[in-house]
C-alpha cells in the first residue's frame, strides 16, 4: 500500500465492498463537515451534492485503517446505542449530534458490512469481525476537530443480534438497549418498513425459517418474530454492568438521569440546552417537531398488529421492563 | 476517454493535495467539469466535459446500488 497518510486527513470511511477477494474501504472527504444527519448515509449522500466528492474517493484494502489509526489521535467509544427500531434511538443520536463534542455515527454502512460479513461469506470468523470492528470503530473516532471529545455509535437495530461480538471487541464501552411497546413499533413498521422487516433485505434474519417461509409470512407476523429475535438477544446481554434497558416512554426525560450517566459523560448546562432544544424536532425529519405518539399508534393498531405483538413480543416486553425496574 | 485512463488522472488527483484544494473549490457542477477538463489537459489527459458527465453517473450509480 503505497498511499500516504496526511492524504487522509479529514477523510471518513463510508463502505466497504469485496474486491479481488479482499474487504475494501471507500472514503469520503468530510472537510470540518460533521455528522448531524439521522443517518450516517444522509450525511454521505449531503456530502455527494460536491462533485468534486462524489468523482474523487480514495479506496483502500481495510487493513490500511490499522495504519492510519495508528497514526490519528483517536477518540475511544463513549457508548453504543442498540434498540428495537421507531423507539427514540434516532432522537437520541440526534440529541447527541447537536453538541459539537460529540462524533455521532448513526447506523453506519461500514459496521453493518462488518457485522454480517460471515453471512455471504461463513468462512470470515467471529476474530475476524471483530479486528475489523475495531479498525472501523477506530477510523470513526479519528479526531478531525479540537472540539471533539466522545464518539457515540447508535448500531442498526438488527445488530443487537451481534451484542456480544461487539461487547469482546469493546469489552469497557457503555451500551443501552431501546425498547418500545411492541405493537407500537409494529404499526409503525407496517406503515413504512425498516429494511430488517422485509424478508430477505437484511439476509435471514430469523433462523430456522426457509426463504419461501418468510416470504409467505404474513407481514404483522414477520415484524412481531424479527423484534423477539432482537428482544431475546438483547435480553441475553442484560442484566449487564455496562448496559442498561431505556423504555421509549422514559424519552426524552430521562436523558440526563440515564443515559449521560450510564455513559459516564457530564454535559455542561449549555451542552444539555442544545441536546434538549433537539428533542423539540422530529428526529428523522428535523423540519417537522417532534410529537409523541403511543396513543395514536395503539388506536391505529389493527387485530393482526395486536395478535403478533401479544404472541410473539410481549412476553420479552414484559422481562425488558421487569428488568428495567428492578435496576 | 476510457475509463481505465480517467482512473488514472483520479488516482493522480488523489495524491495531489494542491491539485484537491483546487477542484474542492468549485462547488458548482458546470464550473468543477470544466476545471477537471482544464487541470486534466495540464496533465496531459485528454479529457472531455462528457467524459466527466459520464463519471460522475457511474460514481452516483454505484453510490445507490449499494444496497444491492
Amino acid at each position: 500500500m503505497t498511499a500516504k497518510i496526511e492524504n487522509f486527513t479529514d477523510w471518513v470511511p463510508t463502505r466497504v465492498y469485496w474486491r479481488e477477494n479482499r474487504p475494501f474501504v471507500d472514503w469520503c472527504y468530510m472537510g470540518d463537515n460533521r455528522f448531524t444527519e439521522p443517518f450516517f448515509d444522509d450525511t454521505i449522500e449531503r456530502r455527494f451534492r460536491e462533485p468534486f466528492n462524489l468523482l474523487f474517493r480514495h479506496q483502500t484494502p481495510i487493513e490500511f485503517l490499522a495504519e492510519i489509526n495508528a497514526h490519528s489521535e483517536i477518540i475511544a467509544p463513549t457508548g453504543f446505542i442498540f434498540h428495537l427500531s421507531r423507539c427514540g434511538s434516532t432522537l437520541i443520536s440526534q440529541m447527541l449530534a447537536a453538541v459539537e463534542s460529540n462524533i455521532v455515527k448513526s447506523e453506519p454502512p461500514p459496521v453493518d458490512w462488518v457485522l454480517r460479513s460471515d453471512v455471504k461469506n461463513p468462512e470470515i470468523s467471529s476474530e475476524q469481525k471483530i479486528e475489523w470492528l475495531k479498525l472501523i470503530i477506530g477510523a470513526f473516532g479519528r479526531k478531525r476537530n479540537p472540539s471533539e471529545k466522545h464518539l457515540f455509535i447508535k448500531f442498526d437495530s438488527w445488530s443487537t443480534i451481534e451484542l456480544r461480538l461487539i461487547e469482546r471487541a469493546f469489552p469497557d464501552v457503555p451500551w443501552i438497549f431501546l425498547y418500545r411497546n411492541p405493537v407500537e413499533i409494529i404499526v409503525s413498521q407496517i406503515k413504512q418498513r425498516g429494511a430488517q422487516m422485509i424478508p430477505g433485505v437484511v439476509g435471514q434474519i430469523l433462523p430456522g425459517f426457509s426463504q419461501a417461509d418468510v416470504l409467505t409470512m404474513q407481514p404483522e407476523e414477520y415484524c412481531g418474530r424479527v423484534l423477539a429475535r432482537i428482544c431475546e438477544h438483547a435480553l441475553k446481554a442484560l442484566p449487564h454492568r455496562n448496559g442498561s434497558a431505556v423504555n421509549y416512554e422514559q424519552l426524552p426525560e430521562a436523558f440526563d438521569a440515564v443515559i449521560s450517566e450510564r455513559f459516564r459523560v457530564d454535559f455542561s448546562p449549555e451542552e444539555l440546552g442544545q441536546m434538549k432544544l433537539a428533542t423539540q424536532f422530529n428526529a428523522k425529519t428535523p423540519q417537522l417537531n417532534f410529537v409523541a405518539d403511543s396513543d395514536t399508534k395503539r388506536k391505529e393498531a389493527s387485530e393482526a398488529a395486536r395478535v403478533a405483538a401479544e404472541k410473539f413480543v410481549d412476553p420479552l416486553y414484559e422481562k425488558l421492563e421487569k428488568m428495567r425496574l428492578q435496576s | 476517454m476510457s475509463h481505465e485512463d480517467f482512473e488514472k488522472y483520479q488516482k493522480l488527483v488523489l495524491e495531489d493535495l494542491s491539485l484537491q484544494e483546487r477542484l474542492k473549490t468549485f462547488v458548482e457542477r458546470t464550473d468543477f467539469i470544466s476545471e477537471v477538463v482544464v487541470s486534466g489537459a495540464e496533465r496531459g489527459f485528454d479529457i472531455s466535459r462528457e467524459d466527466v458527465e459520464n463519471e460522475l453517473r457511474l460514481s452516483r450509480r454505484n453510490w445507490h446500488k449499494r444496497w444491492i
